[in-house]
C-alpha cells in the first residue's frame, strides 16, 4: 500500500505568523516516514519563516483582496498547497497591493488562503516581476527562473497540466 | 514608433551613465505640507482655477485625509477632512477632492459592517459659509454589502458635484460562495450629480459590466461630462471605453480603441481622461500578448470620436497614466518606466495632432504599489505632479515642470 500523506493547517493560535502545515503520515515505513516528515517539515518551516527552499519548485500566486477572480482560484490553490507539497511543489502567495505584514496576514486569512503568502523580502530574492493583470501565477524552477506565467484566474487542472507539461510531478 | 521605443532607452541608458539627476532641468521640487507616513496624493484645480492637493497620513490604524492649496508660492496650512480607524486603504483606489466655486467634496471608502470585501464610498461636502466639513455620506444606495470605489469627480456650476464610481451591489455576496467565493453577477460603473449638501440630484447606471479593479477618470467637455474606464464583455475584452453625457441621458459606451486585450483578470491600471472644450485626451495602459504599453488618442468633437492611438510607451512600463490638456491645448501624459523594481516617473507633451514635443524624467521612484498612481494637473502654464516617494518612509512629493508653452 503506498504511503499515504495528508497535511492540516495548525490552528492560527498555535501560529498567528505564518500559515503552516502539521503533517500526518500513515502506511510508509518508519524509516521513510521520518526521512519524508523532516523534508516536509524542513520545507515548512523555511516558509514559515518567509523564505523559501532552494531545492523546490515554486508556484507563485500574486493575489490582491480588490481582485475578484483571485478569490475564486484561491480554494484552488489551497488544494494544491497540500496535494503538490510531496512533490516537493511549494505553492506561495504574494500581496499585489504590498500592504504591510500584519495587515497581508490579516487579509490572507479573511480570504481564506492557507498557503504561505511570502514577504516582500523574499519576493525580492526571487527576481520576479510585478504583474500586469492579477491574479497571474509564475512557475518557477528550483533556480527561480520562471518557467510559466499564467495569467488570469486558473484552476487546479490548468496548473496541473502545466506542471505536467514541465516534467513535474511526474 | 522606434522613436519612442528609443526615447525610453535613452532615459535608462542616460541614467545608468549618471548623466540625469534625479529631478532634470526644468522640474522644481515643491515641498508641500506633508510629512512622513503619507500617501495617495491627488493634484485637482478648482473652479476658480486654484491648485488643491490632498493626501491619507496613516498613524497606526487611523487614516487621515487632509487638503492643502497652492497660495502664490506657499501652500496653506493644511486642513483635516475626515479621519477613521475603519477605512478601505488601498494604494490604487484613493481619495478624491473637487473643488467648485464656493464649495468642495471629498471622498474615502469606509469598510461596511458585515463583509470582508464590502466597503462604501463615503463623501464629505464642505460647507464654505461655516468652514466646516458636512457629515458624511454614502454617495450609493444599494445597501448592499459589496465593494464600492474607484471615484472620480468633477465640479459642476450651480456648486453641484458629479461623481462616478465602480458599484458592486450586482455582485451579490461575495462570502456567500462557500469554497468558491465566485460573484454572482458583474461590476457596474454608476454616475450622479449630487448638490452641495450632498442630495442626490440624478444617478444613473453607466454600464453594466465593467473591469473590477481599474480606476475611472471623468472630464468635463463643452458638452458635459464624460467618463472613461476599463469595459469588460463577456468574452473577457477589457478595452477604455468612454460614455458621455448626452440630452436623452448618457450615450451608448465606445471603446476609445479596439485593443482586444482578452483576460480573466484585473489589470488595476485604469485610464485617464481630461478635456477642453471639445478636445478630449485619453492615456492608458494595456498589455496584451503580455506586451505593456501606454497609448494616447484624442478627439476633436466632445469624445464622439478618436484619432487613431499614439503609442507613448511600450515594454518598459507599468502604466500608472494621468493626463492633463495644458493651457496652450497640448497634452501631457505621464507614466511609469520601469527596470526591475525601480522606475522613472515620466512626463511627455504632445501637440493636438498626436505629434511628440518633448519629454523629461520627473522624479525616480519605485515599481512598488506604494509608489501609487502620480497624478498631473495643469495650472497656469505649468504641469504639476504628485507622486508617493519610497524610498524610505513614504511622503508625498509635488513637482513643478516648467515648460515654456
Amino acid at each position: 500500500m503506498p504511503g499515504v500523506v495528508s497535511l492540516k493547517r495548525i490552528p492560527d493560535s498555535l501560529h498567528r505568523q505564518c500559515k503552516d502545515v502539521l503533517i500526518e503520515i500513515s502506511g510508509v515505513s518508519a524509516m521513510k516516514t521520518v526521512v519524508l516528515a523532516m523534508a516536509l517539515l524542513v520545507s515548512a518551516g523555511s516558509l514559515c519563516a518567509g523564505e523559501l527552499s532552494e531545492d523546490s519548485w515554486k508556484v507563485v500566486n500574486y493575489w490582491s483582496r480588490t481582485c475578484a477572480p483571485c478569490r475564486v482560484e484561491i480554494p484552488e490553490l489551497n488544494f494544491l498547497s497540500e496535494a503538490l507539497a510531496p512533490f516537493n511543489v511549494a505553492v506561495v502567495g504574494v500581496n499585489f497591493d504590498e500592504d504591510d505584514r500584519e495587515t497581508t496576514l490579516k487579509i490572507a486569512e479573511d480570504m481564506g488562503i492557507t498557503f504561505p503568502t511570502l514577504t516582500m523580502a523574499t519576493v525580492e530574492t526571487l527576481n520576479l516581476t510585478a504583474p500586469a493583470v492579477l491574479p497571474t501565477t509564475y512557475i518557477l524552477a528550483p533556480d527561480n527562473t520562471v518557467r510559466a506565467k499564467l495569467i488570469g484566474a486558473q484552476d487546479r487542472a490548468m496548473i496541473l497540466a502545466k506542471l505536467a507539461e514541465l516534467g513535474i510531478g511526474k | 514608433m522606434k522613436t519612442i521605443k528609443l526615447m525610453g532607452a535613452a532615459v535608462w541608458v542616460a541614467m545608468l551613465l549618471g548623466c540625469l539627476p534625479n529631478h532634470a532641468p526644468g522640474v522644481t521640487l515643491l515641498q508641500p505640507p506633508t510629512g512622513e507616513q503619507t500617501s495617495l496624493s491627488r493634484l485637482t484645480v478648482g473652479a476658480a482655477g486654484k491648485l488643491h492637493l490632498s493626501w491619507v497620513e496613516s498613524r497606526d490604524k487611523l487614516s487621515l485625509l487632509y487638503h492643502t492649496s497652492l497660495s502664490g508660492d506657499r501652500w496653506t496650512e493644511p486642513k483635516l477632512i475626515n479621519a477613521g480607524e475603519d477605512w478601505f486603504v488601498n494604494w490604487a483606489d484613493f481619495p478624491f477632492l473637487s473643488v467648485n466655486q464656493a464649495g468642495m467634496t471629498a471622498h474615502w471608502l469606509q469598510k461596511s459592517h458585515g463583509g470582508t470585501y464590502a466597503y462604501d464610498v463615503h463623501a464629505s461636502f464642505y460647507d464654505a459659509a461655516n468652514h466646516t466639513w458636512g457629515e458624511s455620506i454614502i454617495i450609493h444606495k444599494d445597501g448592499v454589502n459589496a465593494e464600492h470605489g474607484f471615484v472620480s469627480m468633477l465640479p459642476m456650476s450651480g456648486e453641484r458635484t458629479f461623481i462616478s464610481w465602480l458599484d458592486g451591489r450586482n455582485t451579490g455576496s461575495v462570502e456567500s460562495h462557500a469554497g468558491g467565493h465566485a460573484p454572482v453577477g458583474g461590476m457596474t460603473l454608476r454616475g450622479g450629480i449630487f448638490d452641495r449638501n450632498g442630495e442626490t440630484l440624478n444617478e444613473w447606471e453607466l454600464d453594466g459590466l465593467v473591469c473590477d479593479c481599474c480606476q475611472t477618470s471623468a472630464a468635463m467637455t463643452t458638452a458635459g461630462p464624460v467618463v472613461v474606464y476599463r469595459d469588460r464583455t463577456e468574452d473577457e475584452i477589457r478595452d477604455i471605453y468612454i460614455t458621455r453625457k448626452v440630452d436623452s441621458g448618457w450615450s451608448t459606451p465606445m471603446p476609445v480603441h479596439a485593443d482586444n486585450w482578452q483576460i480573466a483578470g484585473c489589470p488595476v491600471n485604469g485610464p485617464s481622461v481630461a478635456a477642453n472644450g471639445n478636445l478630449v485626451a485619453v492615456g492608458w495602459f494595456s498589455a496584451k500578448d503580455d506586451q505593456p504599453k501606454v497609448s494616447l488618442t484624442l478627439s476633436h468633437d466632445g469624445g464622439e470620436t478618436f484619432d487613431s492611438p499614439v503609442l507613448v510607451a511600450e515594454e518598459s512600463t507599468n502604466g500608472r497614466v494621468s493626463v492633463a490638456i495644458t493651457t496652450s491645448g497640448d497634452i501631457a501624459i505621464s507614466w511609469l518606466e520601469t527596470r526591475g523594481n525601480a522606475a522613472k516617473l515620466m512626463l511627455a507633451r504632445y501637440d493636438q495632432q498626436g505629434e511628440l514635443q518633448e519629454f523629461v524624467t520627473v522624479a525616480e521612484t519605485r515599481a512598488s504599489r506604494r509608489s501609487g498612481f502620480p497624478v498631473i494637473v495643469s495650472h497656469r502654464n505649468h504641469v504639476y505632479v504628485t507622486w508617493t516617494d519610497v524610498t524610505s518612509e513614504p511622503r508625498v512629493r509635488v513637482a513643478r515642470v516648467n515648460w515654456s508653452f
